[in-house]
This record gives C-alpha cells, structure tokens and sequence, in this order.
C-alpha cells in the first residue's frame, strides 16, 4: 500500500517557468510516500519542491542538470514486492526507442522501469513480464528539437503487493484528466 | 447480552474460599434480579476480586444504566474501517470526469477521509505509546486500546479523539482483556471493553469536554459542598485563592484516572457504574473529590502558600497516596455524608 510519484522533465527555469498550477494545489505533503524523478528538474527550487512533498526521494541525472549536481545515472530501489528502476533515459541512442529500453530494464534486472526524456506519458507492458513507466513532462516543456510545449503529466502508483495500479494526470489545454490503469501480471524479476 | 447465570456462578465461584463464595452469589443475585440495588451493596462490601467477575458487573450496570448510539458489530465496524481506498472502488475502468484518485482534494473523497484517518490513528497511537508505559499489558494491548480509540473518534465525531482518553481507556483493556478466565472469547472482550468504554465516555463525562459550563457547574457545586463539609479547609483554601479549575478539572474530566493507581481506582468506579441513575452518580463523584480533599487536610492546612496548596492537589496520587483500605473509608464516607444530605436536606 505505498503511492509512488514518478515525474520528471520540468527543464525550470530554461524552458518553462514552474509546474502548473493544478498540479501543485494536488501535490500536498502527507500523502505520497515515495518520489522517483526521471531527471531534468535543472534547478535547487524545483528539488526543494519535490522534497516538501516527500523526504523519501531518488533522482536521477538528465542532460540538463546542473553538471555538478550529484545525482546518478541510474538507480535501482525496491517498493513493495517490485523492484524499480530509475534513468532520465538520454543515454540511450536512438532516443525513445522501445527496445533500447526494454534492453535497458533487463540490464538493471528491476521489474518497473521508470524513465524520462520523451516528454510524452506512455505506460508500456513488455511481452517478458516487465513494466515500462514514462511520465512524461510535468511543466509541458518542448523537447530539444521542437518548440511545441507537450501536454503537462505525471504518473502516481499505488503499489499493492506485485500489484501496480496506476493513475495519470494530464492537463488538455484547461483540463486535467486522471486515469487509472491496473497492472496484475507482472512476473518478478529473478 | 446472553447470560447464562448457573454457569456463570459456578465457574467464577471455582477454587475460591466458602466466603468470596458467598459474596459471588450475592452480588450476582443481585445483578440478576434487582440491578438498582447492587449500588449499596458494592459500597458496603465491593466486588470480590475474582478474575472476570468485574467485567460482568460492569457490563450488565453500563449497559443497563448508561445509553449510548446503537452498534451492530464492533468487528464489522473496525474491518469497514480498515479497508484501503482502492478495495472499496469499483473495478470499472471507464473514464469518467468524477474518478476519485489518491490526491483528490475533495472531501467527498474517500482517499482524502483515508488519509485523515490515518492521521487520527498517528495521534491516537502517540498516546497509547505512553500509557502505563511500565505495563506489560498495556504494551500488548496497544492495538486493542488503538481500535477501540478510533472507533470512538469515527462513531463521535463531535468529540473526536482527546488527549486524555487514552488514560480512561486503560482501566477497560485491563478489566476486559487482561488475564484471567473469562467467559466471552478473545474477540468478544475486545468488543465488550469498547462498549462499555463508549457508554461510559459519551453518557457520563462526554458533556464536560463539550461545554465548559458543564465543568464549571460541577467545580462551583463541589466549592459549595466543601464550604458546607469542612468550612474551616475551604477558608484555608480561599484565603490563598486556590481556584478549583486548576487541579479539579483533571479529576473530573478524567475521573480520576490520574489520581488514584489502576487497582484502587477500580474500586471507585465500581461504585460510580453501579449507580443507576445519572445526578446521583454526578453528586457521588462530586461528593468523593471533597471527602478526597478532607482526608488530606492536615497535609493542606499545613501548607502557608498557594504554590505549596496547589502541588499537593496538582499531584494527589503521591502527595497523598491512599491504599486499597483507605479508599474504602473514603467511599464509606461518601456514601455515609451524601445519605445524610438527602435524609435531611437542610
């Protein structure tokens, strides 16, 4: 019974200027247990944040992170019966392919791989029993080659077990929509 | 409640010597036929200490004499509460504008009353933490004193949960669900310490949490009947000003939990729950915190100070520490000066 935030890609202040606001009147201390966060936050404040919210929380390093900032690359933790793994995800070439990334769940050998960098919310189950998390952009910032702001989203899990039951928060235009989306067969990683 | 009195008689009345055999017969004739008239009699000879017959008397006299909201299933309450928000949601996946999720601000939602529940029980478990912290019983019945101080915050929610009921519930996980032979099963005691904790909670001491007048009342009449018991202490008293909201608000909203040990307190409320009817028992406890007051008379008229008064009543269970024979007296003098008000009311 533990609710996991995963978010990532704010890129605050470069190209946005802070997450919106109706994810933060949502995002309130007392409720979330633990935060993994792809990476890219790109500043201390937005760290802070993301502490107030939770003190348990792990970060990885994106590629536009403060270059002294001391997060890892990669991070592996354990939540309830799953095991996870965190990585902002533009260390794998090509960008946002599905097989490097699958490749990349079987490296870090974790059943959840939660990973940033595409700035679009995607929920993949891999055909060998693994989960693939990405959510996506908080702030809505473009990616490096486009000036086109992406749709605001996160991802929060609640873990049950080797049950993962996941509800996605998105904003279309004034909107925000929250789904939620039950995963039961996840086979554990031996 | 389902009794069955023969067999409850013999096994209480097993192993133990002919006289406490006579006195169990006694009183649980008078349960049985006449539960007004075990009052006088618990004042007279109190309740044997026989394992299990104390939680019997003070079942039958609370439910007999203290009302409360009804309550189906004490079990099926405490499991409806337990349950995570996602086993109540439906499994439908539809999308649909009004999902509740785990961060809805909305009061409505049952994640938001989830985590305000869970709140209640950090603070509720704050607290069982620390009663009797020396008691090994205590320490092992947390969980049961947890549920059975939640359910009463759930069930009044006016009330809530105050510090302080932690210790009024500490004397029914002992008399309910400490050792020795019962004859309800595990789970059953369980549910009859919660009932008879909310009766005598929400009937009898719940109005001085919710009104400060209703404290104050109680304070001025127990002012009055020190002046008329004992003059000469209640001038001692008033020249150094010593207000009772000071030291007697504790006695009453706890009664005297705090001022008397586990084993001496029971036999004063033995006496409080036997009593039928509510004003009486209110005159009675008001009566009892006075007589305290006179027996440790010498020790206040001795005192040339407010601070030095006030001590000594802020901490009467070591300033004036009484054993089991000595709380006898005071509940016969009690007993013996509230008759003489009501056969002469002046």
């Amino acid at each position: 019974m533990v609710l996991v935030l995963t978010i990532g890609d704010f890129h605050i202040p470069s190209r946005v200027a802070a997450v919106p606001l109706k994810f933060r009147e949502l995002l309130v201390p007392g409720k979330i247990q633990r935060v993994l966060c792809t990476g890219n936050l790109c500043n201390k404040e937005t760290e802070e944040f993301l502490k107030v919210i939770c003190p348990e929380i792990q970060i990885t390093k994106g590629d536009m992170d403060d270059v002294q900032s001391e997060y890892p690359e990669r991070c592996v933790t354990n939540i309830g019966q799953l095991s996870f793994g965190l990585c902002h995800g533009h260390q794998l070439i090509p960008w946002n392919d599905p097989n490097c990334l699958a490749a990349l769940r079987r490296d870090m050998g974790v059943d959840v791989l939660v990973v940033g960098h595409s700035h679009l919310l995607k929920m993949t189950e891999t055909v060998d029993g693994g989960l693939i998390i990405d959510p996506g952009t908080a702030t809505g910032a473009p990616v490096a080659d486009s000036l086109d702001s992406k749709r605001p989203s996160f991802i929060l899990l609640d873990i049950q077990g080797s049950k993962v039951i996941a509800y996605t928060y998105e904003i279309y235009g004034e909107d925000m929509k929250v789904d939620r989306v039950v995963f039961e067969r996840l086979a554990s990683f031996k | 409640m389902a009794i069955e009195w023969n067999k409850i008689s013999s096994s209480l009345c097993s192993h133990q010597p002919v006289a406490i055999q006579k006195r169990v017969i006694q009183l649980l004739d008078r349960l049985q036929q006449d539960p007004s008239c075990v009052f006088l009699y618990i004042v007279q000879y109190g309740i044997p200490e026989v394992a299990g017959l104390r939680a019997l008397v003070w079942s039958c006299c609370i439910r007999r004499h203290f009302d409360s909201i009804p309550l189906d299933s004490y079990w099926d309450l405490v499991a409806e509460y337990d349950r995570y928000p996602t086993e109540r949601l439906c499994e439908d996946e539809a999308i649909s504008d009004g999902m509740d999720h785990p961060l809805n601000p909305s009061d409505d939602s049952i994640w938001q009353q989830y985590f305000s529940s869970q709140r209640l029980l950090n603070r509720i478990q704050m607290d069982t933490i620390r009663t009797h912290p020396d008691w090994h019983l205590f320490r092992q019945r947390e969980s049961s004193m947890n549920r059975i101080l939640f359910l009463f915050a759930k069930r009044h929610p006016q009330l809530g949960y105050i510090q302080g009921m932690n210790e009024m519930v500490a004397p029914f996980v002992y008399v309910y669900l400490g050792d020795g032979h019962l004859f309800w099963e595990e789970k059953q005691r369980e549910a009859e310490a919660f009932i008879a904790f909310e009766r005598f909670f929400y009937s009898f001491v719940s109005c001085l949490y919710q009104n400060i007048s209703c404290l104050q009342d109680r304070l001025v009449q127990a002012d009055h009947l020190l002046k008329e018991w004992d003059p000469i202490l209640w001038q001692h008293l008033n020249r150094y000003q010593v207000d009772w909201l000071l030291f007697g608000r504790r006695w009453l909203q706890l009664c005297l939990c705090r001022e008397f040990e586990l084993p001496e307190l029971f036999k004063i409320w033995d006496v409080l729950i036997s009593i039928p009817n509510d004003s009486l028992r209110w005159k009675w406890l008001i009566g009892f915190m006075v007589v305290m007051m006179i027996h440790c008379k010498s020790l206040l008229l001795s005192c040339s100070s407010f601070q030095q008064c006030i001590s000594i009543l802020q901490h009467y269970s070591t300033s004036c520490h009484m054993n089991e024979s000595q709380v006898f007296q005071l509940i016969h003098e009690t007993q013996q000066r509230i008759q003489r008000q009501q056969d002469h009311p002046s």
